[in-house]
């Protein structure tokens, strides 16, 4: 059955915009990102099913947020603040995954990223269990997860300060 | 950027609001609010957000554009791929499959692995479709079953052609393009393919119920060509009774290569 888009915009729409707002502290940005959000939905369909809309809602924003920032950081902008610019740049966790996994991600499987996990934890403030629950993980993979991320960016800042919050 | 300093998250808040907390969790809520005031605030400010955002994006008109544009984004733009049958290509891509080493698709752009194939020089470009199994994934050799719901992902590999339309055609007569997007009533031109190995589209593609077959084909070229071009030889192959074996009608200088599932 198609996924009616107008009916999950007009619920879940001012949510998005809202996640994207705060990510991104700019008008048409938040906008294009709110759009992109339900278009990747769009394309998972499934996924939907799986999970509280909301909360998959959420993460999608985030994540499509970074890849907003991360994007601008590469020009030479910065949106949003500093520990997000440094989450949406440092290396995903993923990157080194096995060929399995990138299939699993095109295919639309994939979790919630590092780089979302992060933002949740060290930006939105929420708890490890809060960010477990959120993102369909257990407590201790958030935790491994948010361990890796940090090792990675200490070691990619080895001329500056920490990225992360510790 | 301001950070949540309460308690109850942003998220939790928000699905406090659209009534989406397990009771235990929402009682929660609602005594929290009892005693804070800024919660009740916060709150308050979802509802106001709430209706001034429907009022400014009316929800009719942003289905209508997040519509439109998820047509227009699937296979991107700035990359194409030229086509031959899998079954040519099977052996090689199967090697690939098992020795390749994936490239992570940065903001979902399409993902290249680099296998043992990606190194061959030369020869035709192809086209490879993979379904996604329980366990695994498994990659469809032409004439391979085929059943409503399955979940593909379409690959190519450019070799020696630099421009690609990868579009398919069911057993009810629907074109779908996947690369790029949409035709564009015929307007869109052919994407420059992705020469440096093989590649995957930035999304999957989940069968529908149409009956009989589902067929991709890759249309490849050294030079740009109009989708529309594409298009036209597509839809008239949709009217023949032999339109799951029979190959498009293309102007000289296009190179097509198909797959072709049977549907269950």
């Amino acid at each position: 059955m198609a996924l009616d888009v107008e009916a999950l915009y007009r619920k879940y729409g001012p949510m998005v915009l809202r996640r994207c707002r705060k990510l991104l502290c700019e008008e048409e940005a938040a906008l294009d990102a709110m759009q992109e959000t339900f278009v990747r939905c769009l394309k998972n369909q499934r996924k939907l099913d799986e999970r509280a809309p909301s909360s998959l809602l959420y993460c999608i924003a985030t994540n499509v947020c970074l890849n907003v920032i991360r994007a601008q950081r590469r020009r030479g902008r910065t949106l949003g603040d500093e520990v997000l610019a440094e989450i949406a740049s440092a290396e995903d966790v993923e990157g080194a995954a096995l060929a399995r996994t990138a299939l699993d991600g095109i295919f639309g499987r994939e979790r919630p990223s590092t780089r979302t996990i992060a933002v949740l934890h060290y930006v939105d403030g929420m708890t490890l269990e809060e960010v477990a629950e959120h993102a369909g993980l257990s407590v201790s993979g958030v935790r491994k997860r948010l361990r890796t991320l940090r090792t990675r960016a200490l070691a990619a800042a080895s001329d500056g300060p920490p990225a992360l919050p510790r | 950027m301001e950070r949540d300093t309460g308690k109850v998250s942003d998220l939790r808040l928000e699905q406090f609001s659209l009534g989406e907390l397990a009771p235990g969790k929402a009682e929660e809520i609602r005594r929290e609010l009892e005693t804070d005031a800024s919660l009740r605030s916060r709150l308050s400010e979802i509802g106001r957000s709430d209706a001034a955002v429907r009022g400014a994006h009316e929800p009719a008109a942003m289905g209508r554009a997040i519509r439109e544009r998820g047509k227009r984004l699937p296979g991107g733009s700035g990359w194409r791929r030229r086509a031959r049958p899998l079954y040519l290509a099977a052996p090689v891509l199967a090697m690939g499959l098992l020795a390749l080493t994936f490239l992570i698709a940065r903001d979902g752009g399409p993902v290249r692995m680099e296998s043992a194939a990606t190194r061959l020089k030369g020869g035709a470009a192809h086209l490879a479709v993979f379904r996604r199994m329980a366990d695994g994934v498994e990659e469809l050799k032409d004439r391979s079953a085929a059943r409503r719901g399955d979940v593909l992902q379409i690959g190519y590999q450019a070799a020696e052609d630099a421009y690609g339309i990868i579009v398919s055609l069911d057993g009810r007569g629907t074109v779908t393009f996947h690369m790029p997007g949409t035709a564009a009533g015929g307007m869109e031109k052919s994407p420059a393919l992705d020469r440096r190995g093989e590649v995957l589209l930035s999304f999957a593609y989940e069968l529908d119920d149409a009956p009989s077959f589902e067929r991709f084909f890759l249309v490849s070229s050294a030079a740009p060509f109009d989708a529309g071009t594409v298009e036209r030889a597509v839809r008239d192959l949709a009217v023949r009774t032999d339109a799951s074996t029979a190959a498009l009608a293309l102007p000289k200088g296009l190179r097509q290569s198909s797959l072709l599932l049977r549907k269950e």
